[in-house]
């Protein structure tokens, strides 16, 4: 899987980082570089096998340790 | 700051707010066995509570007619301010994304392409939404109407077929449940298929005439596709009854029990053509949204040009969002209707009052000047 997900990263670097900088729109570039990470290291972390948890997984633990949720099924 | 232009109207955004609630039929499993026989009064009383919640959205849309939810928020809280709501709107669009993305990886899964990985099929629809975004709002809601229509005809259709399996006593004695579990029902009901339509808040100034009978096109359209919502659960309360809450689809169950004199089986895989039809609808208006939500607020000029970069976010946000798919329905029951009426209804009801507090100081110290 991480040979699959750096064979996409790099084509959309290609597709769409690559266009901005060949423009000379450095500043948008970084900007969607630095998107383009969000999604690159929590991909790596988590093709190899490194649990990840997303900011919604952790408001969920937060809201059932505070007890704030409805009742569960049961 | 993004510029929109007017490229859909109202009929299109009407057929949208349809199709996207009723592309939530998947997740009737959140409340139905909470709910139980009683799910179909929840359903009707959450529509209620949506249409009193839901007049800040469309004052909102009223008073700013050519700004989006994010301009709105930079406007009313100021520039910090507003990036810091924004970007909690921004969140629950991803998060939104991607769980709707692995419900309909895990649906295709588990019914129609049982041996083809998720991460396959996901891959494709991520580029096909991805493309969808680079061509604009009025190519991800062109066909809404289309969908709509289908989706309502097969409904029927059925409903129906299944006529004779149905036994109506399922639906006694009328609430006998806890008056929590049925307010716990009416809120998962309210927030997940009613609530979402905060996503329009980020397209309306790309609608034309938008600021004239807004109201009557989130009404009607909102009531459009919780009535298909409001079948469903009619359809599998009166064919399982109490069983109903042992399945993951329950409406694909039903549907597996119908065969018209051994000719016509098999129907099923109509509702499974419907789900994917509604669901890949949602998911590319989501995605649509998502990345000029990402533009906004990091001020990228051409939204386009990350269209791909943000369904690969929405793709591995897929796999991490909730590992396990009994926390992920735990979670729904549970903690997301207290979270989800916070981001949907709380935040922008308090964007319009701050809205409405600064313009009488405002004119308050104009006639005091």
């Amino acid at each position: 899987m991480i040979f699959y997900a750096s064979v996409i990263f790099l084509l959309i670097i290609l597709v769409e980082i690559v266009p901005f900088f060949k423009e000379k729109n450095k500043k948008d570039g970084i900007k969607a570089s630095i998107v383009l990470l969000f999604a690159m290291i929590p991909a790596y972390l988590f093709f190899s096998n490194i649990k990840v948890y997303s900011p919604m997984y952790l408001m969920y633990e937060l809201f059932m340790w505070l007890g704030w949720h409805y009742p569960a099924l049961g | 700051m993004l510029k929109q232009s007017r490229t859909i109207s109202k009929m299109q955004m009407l057929f949208s707010i349809a199709c996207f609630i009723q592309a939530s039929m998947l997740l009737t499993s959140f409340f139905t066995p909470v709910g139980g026989s009683s799910s179909w009064l929840a359903v009707i009383s959450s529509y209620l509570v949506f249409a009193v919640f839901t007049i800040p959205l469309i004052m909102l849309i009223k008073n700013f007619p050519d700004k989006n939810l994010f301009q709105i928020n930079a406007i009313v809280f100021g520039k910090v301010g507003g990036k810091i709501v924004s970007a909690i709107y921004l969140i629950f669009f991803w998060t939104l994304s991607s769980l709707n993305t692995k419900d309909i990886g895990v649906f295709l899964q588990q019914t129609v392409m049982t041996k083809t990985p998720t991460y396959v099929t996901i891959f494709f629809l991520m580029f096909l939404c991805a493309w969808a975004t680079r061509k604009g709002l009025s190519v991800v809601t062109r066909y809404a109407s289309f969908f709509f229509g289908v989706s309502m005809i097969i409904m029927i259709f059925s409903f129906i077929f299944s006529y004779n399996l149905m036994d109506f006593s399922y639906f006694l004695p009328i609430l006998d449940i806890e008056p929590i579990r049925f307010i716990q029902t009416t809120n998962v009901s309210l927030n997940i298929p009613l609530g979402e339509i905060i996503f329009f808040l980020m397209i309306h100034p790309e609608v034309r005439d938008i600021n004239k009978n807004s109201g009557k096109v989130v009404y009607i359209g909102s009531f459009m596709g919780m009535l298909n919502i409001l079948l469903v659960v009619i359809h599998d309360t009166a064919i399982l009854g109490e069983a109903g809450k042992l399945f993951t689809i329950p409406t694909f169950e039903t549907l597996r029990m119908i065969s018209i004199g051994d000719v016509l089986s098999r129907v099923e895989i109509l509702f499974a053509i419907m789900l994917m039809l509604l669901l890949f609808f949602k998911i590319s208006f989501m995605v649509y949204v998502t990345t000029i939500s990402i533009a906004e607020i990091l001020e990228i000029k051409d939204y386009r040009r990350i269209a791909f970069i943000t369904a690969a976010l929405v793709y591995i946000g897929s796999y991490i969002q909730f590992n396990d798919s009994y926390i992920h329905a735990e979670f729904g029951i549970t903690v997301a209707p207290l979270i989800w009426t916070f981001i949907e209804f709380f935040l922008p009801f308090l964007t319009l009052m701050i809205f409405i507090v600064k313009q009488k100081y405002k004119k308050g110290s104009e006639q005091t000047a």
